[in-house]
């Protein structure tokens, strides 16, 4: 995806969230009138936003005009390790508390291990099994860090 | 004078010296975790003060803060995930530097800065502190106000190529900071119902997400591509902090300034090392001559945020000390700790207590 294309979806995903915060501030309950109360700087906070926003669409939809000649078509290819990777990140989030740390990261430390190894490191057996290895004993060994050492104890899940 | 030498006196004892050593290590070990911060620090270590008296238990929580806030310099470097929000600005060139197998070069530069920035911050806490915190005194909004605007726009400068986009972003770390109950007024906002998002979002977490989930995606994004960045690069060998002493010298009056901009930003309550690190490593790529090079990893901005963070650290006891204003979470555990061992911080604790400060 070129240059330009990717401040514009910035762009708009800016002007998007600009209107949100802007929607969201009439539902603040107030007790009294007050022109300067707790609603005045997310709104003002969303205008800047907004004509910045704009903005930067506009100049960028201009250079992109101007430089359509000029570009190559690039063929899109999804980018699988990427994609996988932020699906992990927010399954990460949401097991954490029911699954437990120690499982929920050995999963995610197993699949994020294999998904950013090399293509022809997955072919050989010794790469995979220090993964496992890996996988396994390295949150077993924060969990501990952080019971005993600190005094934290983090999410049990299943194993509690 | 006298007090003076008889708090080095004190602080000298072997025994003494040995748990500020240990209190260092501390401290540095959670500053170096990304997600432990001085404050977990200062929590976790508080009882063991219990027991030690006064001056030690006071300067043990006192350099439990400092290693803290100096370890994140590890992670920032290491791993570009900064171990507490006053190190992000060293992320910037320290991480690029440990990429190219300096990191050595880039560690002992930080610490020989962290030492400095701290040094300065400590003898203008001395010598200076009543006067400084004076000065601070006679900020009010206007100031207070005027000085985070200055901040958010050199952070926006920081941005590559568009200073639009830099505005964005730090607009939409503004947005963040709307969740949580409006200090002013007292009004739940942006919670969505959500009891949790009452005390707002904590900075700790929104700083490993920036920075850890931004460098696993990319990670991702480039682990099956050919321009993959290899990591396994042979490390640069290095003498002594891995700078000369003609770089010691150029690097002179980065340094003053950004241990002035570090006390200056410490002294003001709630503004503190996240901001001062930035502002520093902003002004110092202002002035310099070659500002193009910053963020590839050079030791100009890693110079910068290491003296600023530490020199923070005095400025925020400056105002504790003086007027009993805790500038952060960690500094209230630190004023926590004074009145466990029975002392007032306030203009009166430069006389009643010299030896201690």
């Amino acid at each position: 995806m070129s240059h330009e294309k990717k401040n514009i979806i910035s762009g708009f995903f800016f002007l998007a969230l600009s209107v949100f915060i802007y929607a969201v501030s009439y539902t603040i309950k107030l007790v009294k009138a007050d022109s300067l109360g707790p609603q005045f700087f997310p709104r003002l906070v969303s205008f800047i936003m907004a004509q910045l926003a704009v903005y930067l669409i506009a100049v960028n939809a201009l250079r992109l005009r101007r430089n359509r000649e000029k570009t190559e078509k690039k063929i899109f290819k999804l980018n699988i390790p990427l994609i996988v990777t932020s699906v992990l990140l927010v399954a990460y989030g949401l097991l954490i508390n029911s699954l437990g740390f120690i499982v929920t990261t050995m999963l995610y430390l197993f699949v994020q291990i294999y998904m950013l190894l090399p293509l022809e490191c997955l072919k050989k057996r010794s790469y995979m099994i220090i993964t496992a290895c890996v996988s396994l004993l390295t949150p077993v060994f924060i969990y501990y860090l952080f019971y005993m050492a600190f005094n934290i104890f983090l999410p049990v899940g299943i194993l509690g | 004078m006298e007090l003076l030498l008889e708090g080095f006196a004190t602080i000298l004892q072997p025994q003494n010296l040995l748990l500020i050593f240990v209190a260092v290590v501390l401290g540095i070990m959670f500053g170096a975790i990304p997600g432990l911060s001085a404050f977990t620090a200062l929590v976790i270590m508080f009882p063991i003060t219990y027991s030690m008296a006064p001056m030690i238990g006071v300067s043990f929580l006192v350099n439990v803060y400092i290693g803290a806030c100096s370890g994140g310099l590890i992670a920032a470097v290491l791993l570009g995930i900064p171990g507490t929000p006053s190190s992000i600005a060293t992320c910037f060139d320290g991480f690029p530097m440990a990429k190219r197998g300096e990191s050595g070069k880039a560690l002992g530069v930080c610490i020989l800065y962290s030492f400095l920035g701290g040094t300065f911050g400590g003898i203008a806490l001395v010598f200076l502190g009543p006067i400084i915190a004076r000065f601070a005194l006679n900020f009010g909004p206007y100031e207070y106000f005027a000085v985070i605007l200055f901040a958010l726009t050199t952070i926006s400068s920081l941005s590559e190529g568009s200073i639009v986009k830099g505005l964005l972003s730090c607009l939409l770390g503004i947005s963040v900071s709307f969740a949580g109950i409006d200090i002013l007024g007292a009004y739940t906002r942006y919670t969505f119902g959500f009891s949790s998002l009452a005390v707002g979002f904590s900075m700790v977490p929104i700083l490993i997400g920036c920075f850890a989930g931004s460098q696993i995606l990319e990670s991702a994004a480039q682990s099956r591509t050919k321009a993959r960045i290899s990591m396994q690069t042979k490390p640069a060998k290095i003498r002594g902090f891995g700078i000369s002493r003609k770089d010691f010298i150029r690097q002179a009056p980065n340094s003053l300034i950004s241990a002035l901009i570090g006390l200056v930003i410490g002294i003001l309550p709630g503004i503190g090392g996240n901001i001062s690190n930035l502002i520093a490593y902003s002004f110092s790529k202002k002035r310099s001559k070659y500002p193009e090079k910053y963020g590839t990893g050079i030791i100009d901005g890693l110079i910068a945020s290491e003296t600023a963070n530490n020199a923070t650290i005095a400025g925020a006891l400056i105002i504790l000390m003086t007027l009993g204003i805790p500038g952060d979470n960690a500094t209230s555990m630190i004023l926590a700790g004074f009145q466990l061992h029975g002392i007032t911080p306030g203009p009166l604790l430069f006389k009643t207590s010299a030896n201690l400060v």
